[in-house]
């Protein structure tokens, strides 16, 4: 049974950086382009609770922003749950998560995030892939969600309670992955 | 080492359910259910006055960061800005901003091309997101002002697009920047064809129906067509030809058309009660 105090704290993390996408990201573009928080959350939550909390914060990060724009339904759930499960996996079972180390796997993890997103935008009728300027995007969109992390990752921890993977000894076989 | 934690636990089996719920969830968007459109429209409820309190309450911090990362458009600005201090000199500010703003709903109010239909006067109050959804805006009527969707967007300049989504009290506008929004549209000389858009920063393109012989220069003004089952009615500016190409193969002339609206710097607009035929 997961601990109620856990569930309110993600909720409050995850609903805090939604409310920050809406009122806040689209007025600090970097280089024109909004920065993704919910994006940086779903991929801290991998790296500060494995794959299983990381992914099930990602779903549910990928699918608020869903609700929040126009665009398939479902698909950024899609894609930031399997990135953010990646990541945790990624992290649980090879690295010791550091603070650097960290903020690299969420700039990759974005990435595949926002490429999933985008080919998977294509093959429903958008043009996420193929108008305006996509690689810039989805570059810079990683790049801030990696320095995010930064913030993101430490609120993730305390989102997550004792259970979260200790940032200094990393988690190397003590996982059922 | 760290205690195996709630999080850790079957995650396959986790991001298998996951999976097949996003999948779920795609399919009931892509078959238009009902409840999947409710749950979206009560969102855009929800989360546009949050996002806009939020917005009011860190005005200051956005404020301070335009100053940053606008500088150089600023510097321009104020330049411009300095020209035209000599004229507005004497004037209190607060008052010229409620005169400009007064005078920016007045041009809404005076459209000579929207004569004979009802229309909604509306403010834009927020922009995307996201940088993947440039061809949205949001504006603060909905369906309680008798708005719905596919209803055409102006503003005094010309067409920006249509509805696309609709909430009690705010809707959201499709941008004709959008390349899933074609427009029929005539040309000076009467000649049809169909445009649409390329995306945000790239001009708005006439690729089909204006053959090699048909006169189209540049500078021509593009209005909607409004033929049959069109989306918009006849005659709304959309732009004016800027470039025009010649394409021996599809014995066509591609035409690159300047939007007459600005669509970065969308304040008061009007929707227009009109809906195309079934």
């Amino acid at each position: 049974m997961i601990d109620s105090g856990v569930v309110l704290r993600w909720t409050l993390v995850v609903v805090t950086a939604a409310v920050f996408q809406i009122g806040l990201a689209p007025d600090f573009p970097v280089v024109g382009i909004v920065p993704d928080l919910l994006l940086a959350v779903a991929m801290a939550a991998g790296v500060a609770a494995g794959p299983r909390r990381g992914a099930i914060i990602g779903f549910w990060c990928g699918l608020l922003f869903d609700l929040m724009r126009p665009g398939p339904l479902g698909l950024s759930a899609l894609a930031y749950a399997v990135c953010a499960y990646g990541v945790g996996s990624l992290l649980v079972s090879v690295i010791t998560v550091r603070r650097v180390l960290a903020a690299l796997v969420v700039f990759g993890g974005s990435f595949v995030a926002l490429l999933i997103f985008s080919a998977g935008n294509e093959v429903l009728g958008g043009h996420a892939l193929t108008v305006g300027h996509p690689w810039t995007i989805m570059f810079v969109v990683s790049a801030t969600a990696g320095v995010l992390s930064v913030v993101a990752v430490p609120l993730a921890r305390w989102a997550e309670g004792p259970g979260a993977i200790d940032s200094r000894e990393g988690v190397l076989g003590s996982v059922d992955v | 080492m760290a205690v195996p934690a709630g999080g850790r636990r079957r995650p396959r089996f986790t991001i298998l359910v996951l999976v097949l719920l996003s999948a779920t969830i795609l399919v009931f968007d892509a078959k238009d259910v009902p409840v999947v459109s409710s749950i979206r429209s009560g969102m855009l409820s929800i989360l546009e006055p949050v996002g806009g309190a939020f917005r009011w309450v860190t005005t200051p911090v956005r404020n301070a960061w335009g100053g940053i990362s606008d500088y150089g458009d600023l510097k321009q600005e104020n330049a411009r800005l300095r020209d035209e201090l000599d004229g507005l000199r004497g004037e209190s500010v607060s008052a010229a901003d409620a005169i400009a703003q007064l005078e920016r709903l007045k041009e809404q109010l005076d459209v000579p091309f929207v004569s004979g239909i009802e229309t909604e006067v509306a403010q834009v109050t927020s922009g995307n997101f996201s940088s993947f959804d440039d061809d949205t805006a949001q504006i603060d009527k909905g369906s309680s002002s008798g708005i719905e969707v596919g209803m055409p967007v102006v503003t005094a300049a010309g067409l920006i697009g249509n509805i696309d989504r609709v909430s009690p009290n705010r809707s959201v506008v499709r941008l004709i920047t959008d390349p899933d929004l074609a427009i029929g549209i005539k040309l000076k000389s009467d000649d049809l064809g169909v445009g649409r858009g390329r995306g945000s920063g790239a001009n708005w393109v006439v690729d089909r129906g204006i053959g090699l012989t048909d006169p189209a220069l540049k500078g021509d003004p593009v209005v909607t067509s409004g033929l049959e089952r069109a989306k918009f009615p006849p005659g709304l500016p959309v732009g004016t030809i800027v470039k025009v190409t010649r394409d021996q193969g599809q014995q066509i002339q591609i035409l690159e058309v300047q939007l007459a609206a600005d669509l970065t710097r969308l304040d008061f607009v009007q929707v227009l009660k009109w809906k195309p035929e079934a």
